[in-house]
């Protein structure tokens, strides 16, 4: 009966916290829709804004996944995967990777000194440059969760009888393995989509901005209090949403598209010579991808540390006048206190959300009952701000009227999908015997599973960790419109001081935020690299 | 020298463990078309390994050394696809998200035939084991049996020398496992295929021409040296 309480209490209290938000969301989201004769339709250049929009969701989610195939496809033919080349990318945060690219890669940037003229594709704030970010970050996150995915399915041995029978082991990645796993991808694949579509900080640095793409526009709104303006806000949320829609709908008409085109090749007969330049050109993109990946991220990390020592680096120079300590001296307490507050409100939802991830897995598997995963995710399939526009129209602020309680609940709510995205495949992969073997040994449930099942999860757990500190340390809309501008982060701070012309401020924000996140990457490798009992 | 009557001829084979250096020498072994070849030994002493081996497969924990001749011609050296050589495996003999028609036209691809060409063999192939009308469905939809038998057919339609099969029938239950068993042996026999089964129940084993206990030497010695 204790027990019973217990379970209960436990995913009672879980349940309603990842319910209560979509109750705020069903009561604030403004019935205001973009009907025809809307006023939203009115608005110049609100065309553009859409297309710019979905071009940016479609070319960055389809060049990630295609880049990401060819990585995790070598993983698969090639013995054991590698687990730490992406990992310099994955842990850099969004913005900071963004503020480092455009100092290097941009007209009058870094590269632009060196070899004047050679990259003249990356505009300050343009869709080229917003893309090419987005395809940069998005991939290492594709790769590090497609492993996770792959490690679910019997790959090798799928491989095995598929070379047995005359298919060469890249033909079988793709014919095979491939299919698999782009469907076990689905939901991953559509997060990402309506991540791309939807960003919000990386497209207010790096987008274009006569017009804006449509979420920063709608934020833009948001923040005005005139009537007008709240009601294209409204609007606006919908059509974001629609946009979602459409990229979720994308994403699995590219899938049933790519499994059609891959089982209509099965048995068709191919020269040697095309599976050899199918084999080059893979492996070109591949090591090309990998290389850019870690240069680029190398490039940028060097690139914000040194912008913080400089002075006087001005065009054409390629070094600065001096190195000074002067910057971090000037801005260390204002620095100092944006990381404690971004650092404490990260470790307490890191905490929750592993906890909570770990307690509601372990009560499905307990139960033996599944929670459909599209339920448990579903703060990733509609676009953030859509989300927390509603929650602004709703009561959610009397629920949370303390603004640190309300952001740290929003991080939480988000930084769960993110975390369960993470832990939940490993953790179906650990069988229950060890810890039901304690149990009949005299432990209690959550001894017998930290004695027995916890040590086979180190590193699942650490990674969740990971992922939930650095969702947390990551989320813009919501510290900024929850908080009210009274809980500020590392990232808010950083994305206002982007809007200026000044790169040495930014820079320090930056570099704060991928040190927090290279320092705890660097603990979650040590971590789960320790000695399994 | 290997006699022309002979399909298949494994020579001076040695396996070294490469943790703790223990090598396992294995006798030479000739098989004919048709012939099958029974190995048992207990789980766990290296028989699913070198099975694995034999295929081409590079395995982490072992080396494999040793000659693998198919009608004369050594392909020890070629990669999995180009030996000749086909496996059944006891778990997920088929790809779970391919209809039957599909698994099995995997293994018809590089015979050079058309679509067409390939349907009309999968039809026929189907009508003869009697599961015509499976053509369509998915591994999930099919009964134990019906998955060992046309994960054997796939194997067979790719017309390897050889089938290497891996506690194959450890899925089935007791009764269906005699009659998938006596099935696969009769299978492989009037197609003139050469098999080698590993088993660690000698029931799997009451069909085959040729049996062989699993050897239990074991020393840390070099095979090179083992061989002199």
């Amino acid at each position: 009966m204790i027990k019973r309480i217990g379970w209960g209490t436990l995913v009672g209290a879980l349940m309603i916290s990842l319910g209560l938000p979509w109750v705020f969301v069903l009561q604030g989201l403004p019935f205001n829709l973009p009907t025809p004769t809307a006023q939203l339709w009115h608005y110049p250049g609100i065309a553009s804004a859409l297309r710019d929009s979905l071009v940016v969701g479609l070319v960055a989610s389809c060049i990630s996944l295609f880049i990401a195939s060819i990585i995790i496809g070598r993983d698969a033919t090639h013995g054991k995967p590698k687990t730490n080349d992406v990992g310099l990318t994955f842990a850099a945060p969004h913005l900071a990777f963004a503020i480092a690219f455009l100092w290097l890669f941009t007209p009058f940037g870094w590269f632009d000194r060196v070899l004047p003229f050679a990259l003249p594709w990356f505009e300050q704030q343009s869709l080229v440059t917003l893309i090419t970010i987005l395809v940069f970050k998005e991939t290492p996150f594709l790769v590090v969760l497609g492993r996770q995915q792959l490690a679910q399915l019997p790959y090798r041995q799928w491989i095995l009888q598929g070379r047995s029978v005359g298919t060469s082991a890249q033909r079988s990645w793709w014919l095979i393995v491939f299919p698999a796993w782009l469907k076990a991808m689905r939901l991953v694949l559509i997060a990402v989509a309506i991540y791309t579509v939807s960003v919000v900080d990386v497209a207010q640095v790096t987008g274009p901005l006569n017009p804006p793409l449509l979420a920063p526009l709608v934020v833009n709104w948001q923040l005005q209090f005139d009537p007008l303006s709240q009601q294209l806000a409204e609007q606006g949320t919908w059509l974001l949403m629609g946009l979602a829609g459409m990229m979720a709908l994308w994403v699995i008409a590219q899938e049933l598209v790519l499994r059609c085109l891959m089982s209509a090749r099965v048995g068709r007969v191919v020269a040697q010579s095309y599976e050899a330049a199918v084999a080059l050109a893979t492996s070109i993109i591949r090591r090309a991808s990998l290389i850019a990946l870690l240069g680029v991220s190398t490039a940028a990390c060097i690139a914000l540390i040194a912008l913080t020592f400089a002075r006087g680096w001005f065009y054409p120079s390629v070094l600065p006048l001096e190195w000074s300590i002067a910057s971090w001296s000037a801005h260390n307490d204002l620095l100092l206190q944006r990381l404690g507050t971004t650092l404490s409100i990260g470790l307490v939802v890191a905490v929750l959300a592993t906890m909570a991830i770990t307690a509601l897995r372990e009560w499905q598997r307990h139960h033996r009952y599944e929670i459909n995963d599209a339920w448990l995710l579903a703060a990733l399939f509609v676009p953030q701000l859509s989300l927390v526009v509603a929650w602004l129209h709703s009561d959610w602020s009397q629920w949370f009227s303390n603004d640190t309680a309300s952001v740290v609940m929003a991080h939480f709510w988000f930084s769960f999908a993110y975390g369960y995205l993470i832990y939940a495949p490993a953790e179906r992969a650990v069988p229950q015997t060890h810890l039901t073997l304690g149990r009949s040994l005299g432990f209690g449930y959550w001894r017998s599973w930290w004695w027995f099942k916890r040590p086979l999860l180190t590193g699942a757990l650490a990674h969740c960790l990971l992922v939930t500190l650095l969702v947390s340390v990551a989320q813009y809309v919501p510290t900024l419109l929850l908080g009210a501008g009274r809980t500020p982060t590392l990232t808010t701070e950083l994305v206002a001081l982007s809007s200026g012309g000044e790169w040495q401020l930014p820079a320090m924000f930056a570099t704060a935020l991928w040190l927090l996140a290279l320092v705890s990457l660097v603990l979650t490798q040590i971590i789960s690299k320790e000695p399994e009992l | 020298m290997i006699s022309q009557a002979t399909q298949i001829a494994l020579s001076d084979q040695c396996l070294t463990w490469r943790q703790d250096g223990r090598t396992q020498s294995l006798p030479d072994m000739n098989l004919t078309d048709g012939a099958s070849l029974g190995v048992m030994g207990p789980s766990g002493c290296g028989k699913s390994s070198w099975l694995r081996c034999l295929l081409g497969e590079t395995l982490s924990y072992v080396q494999f050394s040793g000659r693998i001749a198919i009608a004369g011609k050594d392909v020890s050296r070629l990669p999995i696809e180009q030996r000749g050589i086909g496996i059944l495996m006891q778990d997920n003999p088929l790809f779970p998200h391919y209809s039957v028609a599909k698994n099995l036209a995997f293994a018809l691809q590089r015979q050079g035939l058309t679509k067409a060409a390939q349907k009309q063999v999968i039809e026929t192939q189907l009508a003869e084991l009697g599961l015509a009308d499976m053509a369509e469905r998915l591994p999930g939809q099919l009964s134990g049996g019906q998955q060992a038998r046309i994960g054997l057919l796939r194997t067979v339609l790719a017309e390897p020398a050889l089938v290497l099969l891996d506690e194959p029938f450890n899925a089935l239950d007791a009764e269906r496992r005699q009659q998938v068993r006596d099935w696969t042996f009769n299978f492989l026999r009037e197609r003139g295929i050469a098999a080698i089964i590993v088993s660690h129940q000698a029931d799997d084993l009451s069909l085959v021409d040729q049996q062989l206990y699993w050897p239990d030497i074991a020393v840390e010695q070099p095979c090179e040296a083992r061989t002199k």
